[in-house]
This record gives C-alpha cells, structure tokens and sequence, in this order.
C-alpha cells in the first residue's frame, strides 16, 4: 500500500511539474528536480547501500528496483513533457505561417489592384 | 433550397462564408469549389502547404485562396479561415471538406437551421436519419469517439470528426485551437462547453468514394488523437 501511495504521490507531483504553466517558477521547479536526480545519482554511485535503505524505506525489495522504478517515471514525464513541448511549439509556428498567409494574399490584392489599375489606360485607348 | 433559389437568396447567405481546408487535393478541389459556388458566393480555400497544384487549381475557380507555406494541419488551416473570414465581417461561418465527401445542399440547409434555432453551432451528424454507408471499421471507431467524447468531454452527440459545421460569428470567435491537427475536430467540443455555446445536430450524407477513403485519416491516426485527447484533459483537471 505504502508503494502505490508514495508512487502515486511521485506521479502526480511529475504531472504538476509537467503540465503546469511555464512561468519561471516551474520551470525553477523543473530544474532543482533535475539537480536532485543528479545529487542523488551521485550519492548512490558511492552509497550503494543506501539504495536498499530507500528501497526497504518505501517498501520495494531492492535499491535496483526502486532505480528503475523512478527512472521509467522520469522517461515517462520526459516524454509527455517533450510532447507538450512540442505541441506549443507548432502552435507557435502556426501563428508565424498563418500571419504570413494573411500577408501574402494582401499583397496579391494591391498587385491585382495595381495591374487593373495599369490596364486601364490600355483599354480606354482601346475604346 | 436549390441553386436556382440563389437569385432570391436570403441575406443569410450573402453574410455566410465556406471554409475549405485542402491538402493535396488537386484532382479533386477544383470541383468541389465549383460545386460550392453554386451554392454560396462567399468561399475561402486555404492551402495547407500542398506540395501539389491544389494552390492554383483553387485559385483558377476565382474563390479566395490563402496558402500556408508549410503543412501544419486541418485545425491550423481551419483557424487560418475563420480568422480571415472575422477580418472580413462575416456574420456565418461554414466549414467544409477539402475531399469532395460533404454535399453543398447539406450545408445550406444546416446555414437555415442556424436561422431557425436559437443555436451557435450545427454541426453534421452522419448517423442521424442520413442515408450515408460508414465502412464497418471506420463506424466503429467513430462510435467509440462517440462514447469516448461523452465521457470526457461530456457532451451529447452521435458523431465525431465530421467537418461539415454552420456557426454563428460568436462561436467563430471561440475557435482558437491548442490542437492544429486532427485533433481538433475533438477539442471542438471542449471549446463549446468552455463557452457555453448552443447547438444541435443535423443529418448530413458523406460520399465514401475511393479517392476520400485513400485521402482520410489512417484509422490508427485515432490512437494519436485520443493520446492527444486524453492529455488535454488531464491538463485541463
């Protein structure tokens, strides 16, 4: 019971790191979390053990465990938040392509304008 | 309403605009487009970065064609429409399929319901009394789309990604799409509950030939929509 609440605790802070709004905060949030991973990472390469007393400490069988446990969350997130990332991204390059379209067919309005205009005389000589 | 009525037509119709998204389709706009103009007077196809002749085939029927210099989706190019469409004071807005699938007739009769009810929105329903034949797979996942929307979107309706809508210009103005893809036939529903907008449904018939079947969305393109879907919501909670 203790592992699905602590994993899902885990979860739901990743998703609100993930999904929220990419004021400065967050993203200052974003970062300490990346700064913990690799502190601990670096921890444990000399602590081993200390893997196993986390693990017995949240109530997984073995430090490796627990590893993969939290790094398949952090791919996970990784994913989600690379996908987000991306989709805010296309939205932006929308907005670029479709203010271009706008533009281009202005300027074939005042092209046509300015070539009916030019005709003009032509065709009243015509006449 | 038939074309010859367009000499007694109604102020409704000279107020409405016809949205046609187009990606590749240069064999077959050109006829969809002159279909439409037999219909209504005001149209919009908008190019999404075809790297066919769909551009000049559009722009030789004399309809206004806005093109987007790179490929971005159905919902960026619907949004690129209504948008000009707004600039341009439009009071109803019509979107229709770039693939020949939809019935211009369809869509005048839905501009009429718009008039008649006291909604923002029609939307075409190819499962209500319409004589359309869905291909069994493709009926499938669009029942479940149907269940899936219910649930989160939580909205009453008996079909999903159908392009042919009517809206008032309050309901164009909701139109700013998050998903510039596919998925925004979806995030439509969203957009209506978040504002509030009315509206109903209406019988239209599609035409499943082999040139649409081949151009429609690949059916495992419904996982990418709904992984996209299922996203939007969890941010949305």
């Amino acid at each position: 019971m203790i592992q699905f609440t602590l994993i899902t605790l885990l979860l739901l802070i990743l998703i609100y790191i993930i999904l929220g709004k990419d004021s400065s905060k967050m993203k200052a949030a974003r970062k300490s979390a990346v700064y913990l991973c690799v502190i601990v990472g670096c921890v444990l390469v000399f602590k081993p053990e200390l893997a196993n007393y986390i693990a017995s400490w949240f109530g997984v069988g073995r430090g490796a465990d627990l590893l993969l446990y939290i790094t398949s969350i952090i791919v996970f997130s990784f994913i989600i938040f690379n996908h987000l990332q991306s989709r805010r991204q296309a939205i932006r390059e929308a907005e670029i392509v479709r203010q271009l379209a706008f533009q281009e067919n202005r300027l074939a309005d005042i092209e046509r304008s300015l070539t009916e205009a030019n005709d003009l005389p032509d065709n009243l000589d015509k006449l | 309403m038939t074309p010859s009525d367009k000499m007694n037509a109604p102020d409704y119709i000279a107020s409405s605009v016809v949205i046609v998204p187009a990606y590749n389709e240069d064999k077959i706009i050109s006829d969809v487009l002159i279909q439409l103009k037999r219909y209504f007077p005001h149209i919009i196809c908008v190019d999404d970065g075809s790297d066919d002749d769909t551009h000049s085939r559009a722009g030789e029927t004399g309809v206004t064609v806005l093109k987007h210099s790179l490929n971005l989706g159905a919902g960026a190019a619907l949004e690129t429409g209504i948008r000009y469409g707004l600039g341009m004071n439009y009071e109803y807005f019509i979107t229709f399929d770039g693939d020949g699938q939809h019935d211009p007739s369809d869509a005048l009769k839905m501009l009429g319901s718009l008039q008649l009810e006291d909604v923002d929105i029609v939307m075409g329903s190819r499962f209500l009394e319409s004589s359309t034949r869905v291909p069994s797979i493709r009926k499938m996942i669009l029942k479940l789309g149907v269940i899936i929307s219910r649930i989160l979107h939580r909205i009453k309706i008996s079909d999903v990604h159908n392009g042919l809508r009517v809206m008032n210009r309050r309901a164009a103005n909701c139109l700013r799409f998050e998903h510039i893809d596919m998925a925004h036939a979806s995030e439509i529903y969203d957009i209506v509950k978040d504002n509030n907008l009315k509206f109903i449904e209406h019988p239209v018939t599609l035409v499943y030939t082999s040139y649409s079947r081949a151009k429609g969305q690949p059916t495992s393109n419904s996982l990418n929509i709904l992984t996209d879907l299922l996203l939007n919501y969890i941010k949305r909670k």
